[in-house]
């Protein structure tokens, strides 16, 4: 039982069921933000209301929750919103990404490949990719229904003729099924592979912009390119230092002010998997050290 | 050796003691009571009411002493509280004709039935601080109540309509009125979701386009027609009764905006409306609200859509506070994953940006 | 329309946690086309009303929504059940509903009475829930495709017509408008969303 006085995931069923058959509608047609009647909710839009929303519509006591934010378990806002579910929803919460049915995301996708048990549920706060171009949803509603993308291929070379590279680094639009144009949210587009072809159930929520979108499993998602300019993603130089990854996207760490820096993983399960398993990045230490070192915190 | 940051947590929790401890303040001054917001801190809880969407002074203060006097937090707060209530019944249209008036003016006419109410109001005063409320002040004389009743107040646009000279009120149709809290915004919107978008739009940003029109932005003449404040009876129609029944009343303050108009080759010349109405006595918001109304209805009044405070969409959707306080606070959460992207990305143009300037400092060398 | 609690059976036993788990299961039906999956509550529903639609119409259906019965399912009980439990407008034209529950699988042809959506706003477009007969053996089998199926799957449905297949065809070079398709066993649910495309079997 919660220990708050509200409905289960807080949300009245009559507000679930309008976002169930959202969801519903959103999974029929891929890639198309369906508008639904977003309410306010305990925390603030633009912080995961969306993604709230949606995961309160579908999570029930048998799920176990995940919660990244920066593709982390531990930061503030991914633990706020955990906290939430913990709270409203009595559900089992982990920071595995193998353990989890439902994980709500901003801006990452986990290292570690999805399976068919689970959903995604992406938080998102500009839904329309065409929004930078076209700010009225009156026009941009056209542009979909007559799938009238030119302007985006305009906009990304633009940046091949000023630049010499598409300069989108996150928020990369796709086509989804090869008809729907789709912000991915801001994930970085080193995860837009994993969009592509998901085992998973990959379902968006803007709240505050209330439009909900849904790509199912196995469904082909493209990166927006050109023969003569392929998509690619963000690479880097260096390893996570901690565990020595050189397959998994980094943050930047600054170490102090004469320029010092190291990377290590965003993913922070992935990374704690791998030094579980006794890999060790040049500034890690062996997995005994390292679990010395965080109980001792 | 290096250990990535952690215990996000206890910064939660810590971070929720310190709040709790910096809106209590010294302890050594009395704590504020509800009472003491509900009923010194009035235009305060209306404001909190209206734009919160929930007419509960009690609540509403509750929320302003919560927020630590933050209004716009307050506001969020009644929000994501009246979200969570059942919908028992819909309430029949106020009747603002029979408003119980403690003030009313018409900046229209020097007089007209029921004559001009000041009532309780800034307008006049001169804004010079009044140290005697610094040293707690007596208790103000009451005004002594009027022996007559107020006459009664007919609206100052039903006499102009009495002449045809403004535009009939919109024909109350059979269509029910949108309802923004049940259904996504969609545009164009009509006037019914348009008064109730402005209805809980932030009093700033309403205030902020009404002035623009003023400025030549959206010209629309406008004459404050009437600006009424009191209480009004709120009914509800029982399906088992079929006849309306008081639930109680509230207060409203409401206003008529008096706009010029041409007229057109099938509408003779006559003067159009812009409505406002808000909670509690929120006068300053109910006549922007009736300066944006009416710049809104341009499409509808054939004319040129030029300015932003004609634009419905702009308009209607960057007005709520709960909505743009919190996107715009967003900013603050972590974007580390996005900002590494641009990092990675600025580093290679740069890098290549400075190669081709080398390439091209090194050939003009070679001249 | 009258109703006494003597007809009037129940709806499910738990209403927060049995519609989410229905939910979920409705929700693997559409995302996972082809697949049956087990209705986890099936609330006992009045004939002929089978138990799986019942379910969905509980966990989907509600004031907001307007549902339309077909001409077996549009009796007393059934139309009362609805009303009662669910509060959705029936009505009497397919082109209304949000929702059609239909039971006589032999005349579900002419699919384009149902709502399609629109171009730009295909969400518009109806929920179909279908009552299949009981299943034969011999069934033909079709190959399905599209998105949130793992390069093909085999479906065996039998009492369909041909009309059904053909219709959802002819929509095709219309998407994103369609009709989205719940087809139900008594117990059980498989999705056909407007994107599933559906070929005989050869072998079949």
């Amino acid at each position: 039982m919660t220990d708050t006085g509200y409905n289960y995931a807080y949300l009245d069923e009559q507000t679930k069921r309008m976002i169930r058959r959202a969801i519903l509608k959103a999974v029929a047609v891929p890639g198309y933000q369906v508008p639904f009647a977003g309410r306010e909710m305990p925390l603030p839009y633009g912080w995961g209301t969306g993604g709230i929303q949606v995961t309160a519509a579908i999570i029930g006591q048998d799920d176990t929750l995940k919660v990244i934010d920066q593709g982390a378990d531990d930061t503030t806002n991914a633990v706020s919103i955990r906290r939430f579910f913990a709270r409203t929803a009595a559900v089992k919460t982990t920071e595995k990404t193998v353990e989890a049915t439902v994980i709500q995301t901003r801006h990452r996708i986990p290292e570690t490949p999805l399976t068919e048990n689970q959903i995604m549920v992406y938080q998102v706060p500009i839904p329309e990719p065409l929004r930078w171009m076209e700010p009225r949803e009156t026009e941009t509603r056209k542009m979909h229904a007559l799938q009238e993308y030119g302007v985006m291929h305009v906009k990304l070379y633009e940046d091949i003729a000023r630049f010499g590279h598409i300069a989108t680094t996150y928020d990369y639009p796709v086509m989804v099924n090869d008809r729907y144009l789709m912000a991915p949210s801001p994930i970085p587009k080193f995860d837009n592979p994993k969009l592509n072809n998901s085992p998973a159930l990959q379902l968006f929520g803007a709240g505050r912009e209330k439009r909900i979108y849904a790509v199912p499993p196995y469904t082909p998602v493209k990166s927006l390119d050109f023969t003569d300019h392929p998509f690619e993603v963000q690479r880097w130089d260096d390893c996570c230092a901690l565990c020595g990854a050189t397959d998994s996207f980094l943050d930047e760490v600054i170490t102090d002010d004469k320029g010092g820096r190291m990377y290590v993983c965003s993913d922070s399960d992935y990374c704690g998997d791998r030094r579980a398993a006794g890999h060790v990045g040049p500034q890690g230490v062996d997995a005994d050290a390292y679990q010395r070192a965080t109980a001792a915190e | 050796m290096y250990v990535a940051v952690k215990g996000g947590e206890k910064a939660i929790d810590t971070a929720h003691q310190l709040l709790a401890e910096q809106r209590r303040g010294d302890t050594a001054v009395a704590e504020l009571t509800l009472d003491q917001i509900k009923n010194q801190m009035t235009l305060a809880v209306d404001r909190v009411m209206t734009e919160g969407s929930l007419y509960d002074r009690d609540l509403a203060a509750l929320a302003i002493k919560q927020a630590r006097g933050d209004l716009m937090e307050a506001i969020f707060l009644l929000r994501a509280y009246r979200t969570t209530l059942p919908r028992l019944a819909t309430t029949e249209p106020l009747e603002t004709d029979a408003l119980r008036i403690i003030r009313r003016i018409s900046a229209t006419f020097k007089d007209l039935p029921g004559g001009q109410v000041l009532g309780p109001t800034f307008d006049y005063t001169h804004r010079l601080l009044d140290f005697a409320l610094a040293a707690d002040g007596e208790a103000p004389v009451p005004v002594p109540a009027d022996a007559a009743p107020l006459e009664p107040c007919p609206r100052v646009t039903a006499l102009l309509n009495a002449e045809g000279l403004i535009e009939p009120d919109l024909a109350a149709d059979d269509a029910e009125p949108g309802d923004i809290t049940r259904e996504p915004p969609l545009y164009p919107a009509d006037r019914a979701v348009r008064l109730q978008t402005l209805a809980r739009a932030d009093e700033g940003w309403l205030l902020a386009l009404g002035y623009s029109t003023q400025r030549g932005y959206a010209k629309s003449h406008p004459f404050a027609g009437e600006i009424r404040i009191g209480s009004v009876d709120v009914e509800i129609i029982p399906e088992e009764l079929g006849f309306p029944v008081c639930i109680g009343s509230i207060e409203v303050a409401e206003c008529e905006m008096i706009n010029q108009f041409k007229g057109s080759k099938t509408t003779p010349p006559q003067f159009t409306r812009g409505y406002g109405l808000t909670f509690g006595h929120g006068e300053r918001k109910a006549m922007s609200m009736a300066l944006v109304d009416r710049a809104l209805r341009a499409r509808e009044l054939g004319e040129d859509i030029t300015a932003p405070a004609q634009d419905e969409e702009f308009v209607l959707s960057h007005g709520d506070t709960v909505e743009s306080s919190g996107f715009t606070q967003h900013l603050k959460l972590p974007h580390y994953v996005d900002f590494q992207s641009e990092l990675v990305a600025v580093r290679a143009l740069r890098a290549e940006y400075d190669a081709r300037r080398r390439a091209r400092s090194g050939e003009q060398g070679e001249l | 329309m009258t109703l006494s609690a003597a007809t009037l059976t129940p709806g499910f036993a738990d209403a927060v946690h049995d519609a989410q788990a229905v939910f979920r299961c409705a929700l693997t039906a559409l995302s996972r086309p082809g697949q049956w999956a087990a209705v986890p509550h099936l609330p006992p529903a009045p004939a002929p009303l089978s138990p799986a639609a019942a379910a969905m119409i509980l966990t989907l259906a509600d004031m907001d929504t307007p549902l339309w019965l077909d001409p077996v399912l549009s009796t007393p009980d059934v139309s009362g059940w609805v009303r009662f439990h669910t509060g959705a407008p029936l009505v009497s034209l397919p082109e209304q509903a949000a929702f059609a529950v239909i039971a006589d699988c032999a005349a579900l042809t002419a699919l384009d009475r149902f709502s399609l959506g629109t171009a730009e706003a295909p969400d518009l477009a109806a929920t179909l829930i279908v009552q299949l007969p009981p299943q034969e053996a011999d069934a033909d089998a079709r190959i399905l495709t599209g998105p949130g199926i793992n390069g093909s799957v085999s479906l065996s449905v039998s009492g369909l017509p041909d009309a059904f297949w053909a219709d959802r065809d002819a929509f095709a070079p219309l998407f994103p408008q369609g009709v989205d398709v719940l087809l139900t066993t008594p117990g059980a649910v498989c999705g056909l969303p407007r994107t599933t495309r559906a070929t005989l079997s050869a072998a079949g």
